[in-house]
């Protein structure tokens, strides 16, 4: 009887794992459908957010290319110094109190640099130097590392040379 | 006595089966979460929309050489009836350059300049089938040139 009662218990117990094995694979299946549903809401979301938000950084007369009013789809290497200089440094900051904040709250971004990868350029901060024909990063805002980068290529105009070289826009920010 | 000695190793028997039951559901939600948290380490953002393939063309045409700008060259590349010309050597050099510099890891393109009968394209055209296209760039001279981004 009590050998039975085993054998039962047993057969119970591989009908109750078979059953959990059953029920985690459909599970498993359930929540694939579900992620694919979430990743596409997501993707949505982030084509949104950073369609309008690199359209809309591209296209600030602080940083884009323009001669006597007519604008060109291009950023001005002069301006992306200059706008870095008066977003980062100290000074402005206690002079024109929340001039970072205004950027953030505006475009929620929690980093932006424009890369020069084409042609070959030195290596080191386009800010802080003297010849900043011989650097390849432009840091514009800067407030915190982390956050979803997207990158995107630009066209970067030296007025006093005349020239176009090729970079890219690093945006860092996050999804409120 | 021998009957309560079957009871106790009946029911510890039990116990046991049920131990394992447990451990077996625990190892595969573990195994469950690690490929979850596995998969969800990327924090690059690739958007559908065409407007990098667009800034990418823009900025390919417009970046200059010397005292020359790319769109000269692969004018004067197809002008010449495009590949193998050696006027297109350059031109071919530089935006495997370019693409190399900008372009994610995973991404492939498929550059191609017509004018009339002659084409210029870049090699990896056969890889890029189905992508993001440029807005097709048509210059002076009936010259055009397009850009397809695939990942």
């Amino acid at each position: 009887m009590n050998k039975k009662g085993q054998l039962e218990i047993g057969i119970t117990m591989m009908i109750l794992l078979v059953f959990l094995i059953l029920l985690i694979i459909s599970l498993i299946v359930y929540f694939q459908f579900t992620y694919q549903g979430i990743k596409e809401t997501r993707q949505e979301i982030l084509d949104e957010k950073f369609s309008t938000l690199v359209n809309t950084i591209t296209g600030l007369p602080e940083l884009k290319c323009s001669t006597r009013g007519a604008e060109r789809e291009c950023l001005d290497a002069e301006r992306l110094v200059a706008f870095g200089k008066v977003v980062n440094n100290v000074a402005n900051i206690n002079t024109y109190r929340g001039i970072k904040d205004n950027y953030l709250e505006e475009f929620g971004v929690n980093r932006l640099d424009v890369e020069v990868v084409y042609p070959d350029v030195g290596v080191g901060d386009c800010n802080q130097g003297e010849y900043r024909e011989s650097c390849e990063n432009f840091n514009l805002i800067s407030f915190k590392n982390t956050g979803l980068k997207y990158t995107t290529p630009v066209s970067v105009y030296y007025p006093d040379e005349n020239k176009y070289k090729i970079g890219k826009l690093i945006v860092t920010a996050e999804i409120n | 006595m021998d009957l309560f000695r079957k009871n106790v190793h009946g029911k510890r028997g039990q116990a046991e089966i049920f131990g394992l039951i447990i451990i077996v559901v625990l190892l595969i939600f573990a195994f469950l979460f690690f490929v979850k948290v596995k998969q969800d380490d990327s924090s690059n953002v690739v958007l559908r929309s065409n407007f990098r393939a667009n800034n990418l063309m823009n900025a390919i045409m417009n970046v200059n050489f010397g005292d020359d700008d790319m769109k000269e060259l692969l004018k004067k590349c197809l002008d010449k009836g495009g590949r193998p010309a050696p006027e297109c050597n350059v031109p071919n050099d530089e935006l495997t350059k370019i693409f190399e510099k900008t372009l994610l890891e995973f991404e492939k393109f498929e550059f191609k300049g017509t004018k009339g009968g002659a084409e210029f394209t870049l090699p990896q055209i056969s890889d890029c089938l189905e992508g993001i296209t440029a807005s097709p760039v048509r210059l002076r001279g009936n010259y055009m040139f397009t850009l397809k981004l695939c990942s």
